[in-house]
């Protein structure tokens, strides 16, 4: 570690890891009441245990996105943090809230929980992916200022490098956007049109830029390639992200009572938003062939490459399948959605979190570079085990929305929602048991901090 | 890697040319009756002021090959001036347009109409913008004979603002 | 004699077809042949520019292939679509 206020990023990821657990459990714990309607009832209904699985993902990849950030921009900026003990408070500022607020998802009904956080005073809650008490999203926004405060006046002293700037501007962009959910107009389709700031404009848009950076900084190190050439690479991906990521909004437009040209401006912009993607593939490819060195941590490198390939895949190819609004009159909301949530998710962002883990834990704990060969081999059993699983997952998902769009939407005689969803039970079931894989995956990416400790770090 | 974005940037011009085309076989009468509405000499003046900046763009090249860094910022400078021409003209038409009430959500037409117009007039500015940095940069002396690479990115990046503007002009407002 | 750079050559050829382009335009003209004629111009002129002003003339032949590409599939796209467009309406 070459600054000690590096430091503070690692009860970050800890955090990170700990609430991806909590994640994947809801997560199957769902999956099964896709199957058994009243499994856990009423102690954790469907819709609490969703709420806790997306929310538990967003924060944990929060968690993960400061912990990369308070680990890159000292070494970017050969200057230590402004701050380690603002860092360090903030962060139990945000791990208690955030388990408070899950604990209120699982202990009292949501009503009564807005009723005590005062919810009536400025209403907030109640929307998908943003049903956090109003006061847990004050907490939100004193958390990100604090933390912007604290990277961008480290930035400020030391040296500026593309990284870094990136990086700045991606969670400011985060922080900006997440205003957005503030604003909660009864019109329901201004509701929905300014929630996708917040949702899209991150996942598609200020998201990808802290992606880049991260991955560009992991490769950085693992190739040892020319910072000017990952540089370059940097501004054309980001050029990209945002021209075809900003206007692609208007994909989340169709049908919603917004205006008819959104159909044409969102076709036409998101089919290119795999464009990014495709270049990252591209990118990290590249850079590893071109390396100058053998960078002893084999499973930060296999982490940097998986995660362009499998971002492509589910947030471009899966994206790409129901972006154009022909197809998506058929497909908006079905199972379809869930297969691309599932694997661009993972493969932009929980990989890129995990790679920023593996490459800068080893370091972290005290090691010069890296893990022992065993830990390193078990952790790669774990990326193996986690992504096919997830690549199954989606498989699976992507069949039951195909039949399902077929049966509920397209055919001649049209069948019920529940009717469908009994017929494709049996995909359901499968994603489960790829579900049950994932967590064993998971399972041995955790038992891969322990093993091996005590041995030598692995040479090249 | 500035040609890789170019290409990249002219295969998103390419598809919203090719969605207009497709989009006017289906409604051919009305995209011809709104196409009648434009302004076809500002159209035209615009593309004439883009061809010459363009070339305006190759002089300061020239010139900076040459190693007359000085000539280089003039032909620069002349360039973003015009620039600055194609910008008020193309407002003008804009304002017109809107005080005629005419927006995106007027017909299929003009929705393309706007976007693609006032998408490539950001171009325009995100042009300027670079070529201003670049007059600067020549000014202090920064480029030579030998590096020249920023004023040939700059160049390159005009020059791909003014072909998509040679295209968009005789599809919007000529064919029918 | 006139002794012209190639780019300024390139640019009076530019001006010229732009004039030819807004002269059709006003009288309003129509019909496969002016259409034949604007796609080729067209096509004449961005290649111009990416040849003289761009400076493609200089490059790898991959990139000048990948405009040459560009170019045709744009421009005959768009001739398609003109065409769809007759016979929907014939």
């Amino acid at each position: 570690m070459q600054y000690s206020s590096q430091a503070v990023a690692k009860p970050y990821f800890i955090a990170a890891i700990g609430l991806f657990v909590g994640q994947i459990l809801f997560g199957l714990i769902m999956g099964l009441q896709y199957v058994w309607g009243d499994f856990l009832f009423p102690e954790i209904p469907f819709n609490v245990a969703r709420m806790v699985h997306t929310n538990l993902l967003i924060v944990w990849l929060l968690f993960g996105f400061m912990g990369a950030a308070y680990y890159i921009v000292p070494e970017e900026t050969e200057t230590e943090l402004a701050s380690p003990k603002l860092a360090l408070a903030l962060f139990w500022i945000f791990l208690v809230a955030g388990a408070l607020t899950i604990l209120g998802y699982l202990l009292v009904p949501y009503a009564r929980l807005a009723e005590i956080t005062g919810n009536g005073l400025l209403p907030t809650m109640g929307r998908e992916f943003l049903e956090q008490p109003t006061i847990t999203k004050i907490g939100i926004v004193i958390v990100a200022l604090g933390f912007l405060y604290n990277i961008t006046m480290t930035i400020l002293k030391g040296r500026k490098t593309v990284i870094s700037l990136v990086l700045l501007l991606g969670l400011w962009g985060l922080a900006v956007f997440f205003l957005f959910s503030f604003y909660n107009p009864a019109n329901l389709v201004l509701d929905k049109y300014y929630w996708w700031w917040v949702v899209h404009l991150w996942v598609e848009g200020v998201w990808e830029l802290i992606l880049g950076s991260i991955l560009a900084f992991v490769l950085i190190k693992v190739t040892g390639v020319d910072r000017e050439i990952i540089e370059k690479w940097l501004y054309v991906i980001i050029a990209m992200t945002l021209i075809t990521g900003i206007i692609g909004t208007g994909h989340h437009y169709y049908w919603i009572g917004t205006p008819e040209y959104w159909q044409w401006l969102g076709s036409v912009f998101s089919a290119l938003e795999p464009i990014p993607f495709f270049m990252m593939v591209i990118f990290a490819f590249n850079m590893v062939n071109q390396r100058r060195r053998e960078h002893p941590n084999k499973a930060a490198t296999l982490w940097a490459l998986g995660t362009p390939v499998m971002a492509f895949l589910g947030a471009g190819v899966w994206g790409f399948m129901h972006t154009l609004a022909p197809v998506n009159y058929y497909t908006h909301g079905t199972q379809i959605t869930a297969a691309h949530g599932h694997m661009a998710f993972y493969g932009a962002y929980v990989m890129v979190v995990l790679a920023i883990i593996s490459y800068a834990m080893p370091i972290l704990r005290g090691r010069a570079a890296a893990n022992s060969g065993k830990a390193q081999v078990v952790e790669m059993w774990a990326f193996w085990l986690m992504t096919v699983s997830m690549v199954f997952i989606t498989l699976f998902l992507t069949g039951a929305g195909i039949l399902q769009v077929w049966l509920q939407r397209v055919s001649e005689d049209p069948q019920p929602f529940m009717v469908v969803q009994e017929k494709i039970a049996l995909f359901y079931w499968m994603r489960e048991v790829a579900g049950l894989f994932f967590l064993t995956g998971l399972a041995l990416y955790i038992i891969s901090f322990f093993v091996g400790s005590r041995e030598e770090e692995a040479t090249v | 890697m500035i040609w890789i974005f170019i290409y990249a940037e002219l295969l998103v011009f390419g598809i919203l040319f090719l969605a207009y085309a497709f989009a006017r076989s289906r409604n051919v009468v009305l995209f011809n009756a709104s196409q009648l509405e434009l302004n076809r000499t500002a159209g035209a003046v615009n593309t004439l002021v883009l061809i010459t900046s363009s070339y305006f763009v190759v002089r300061a090249v020239a010139a900076i090959r040459a190693d007359r860094a000085e000539a280089c910022a003039r032909w620069l400078l002349a360039a973003v001036g015009l620039g600055g021409v194609f910008v008020v003209v193309k407002l003008s038409e804009f304002a017109a347009k809107s005080a005629a009430g005419i927006g995106l959500s007027t017909n299929t037409f003009y929705m393309f109409y706007w976007s693609m117009t006032f998408f490539h007039f950001m171009h325009v500015l995100l042009g300027m913008v670079i070529l201003l940095a670049v007059w600067w940069k020549a000014r202090q002396g920064a480029y030579s004979a030998s590096e020249h690479t920023g004023v040939e990115t700059g160049a390159s990046y005009w020059h791909m603002v003014d072909l998509v503007w040679i295209i968009l002009f005789p599809l919007v407002y000529v064919m029918r | 004699m006139l002794n012209l750079r190639p780019c300024t050559l390139t640019w009076l050829v530019l001006v010229s077809l732009t004039l030819m382009a807004l002269a059709i335009g006003q009288a309003g003209l129509a019909g496969w042949g002016i259409l034949a004629l604007l796609l080729v111009s067209t096509f004449v002129k961005t290649w111009l520019v990416a040849e003289y002003f761009m400076g493609l003339r200089r490059v790898a032949l991959r990139w000048r292939l990948i405009m040459a590409a560009y170019l045709v599939l744009v421009l005959s796209g768009i001739a398609l679509a003109w065409w769809l467009a007759a016979r929907a309406a014939a």
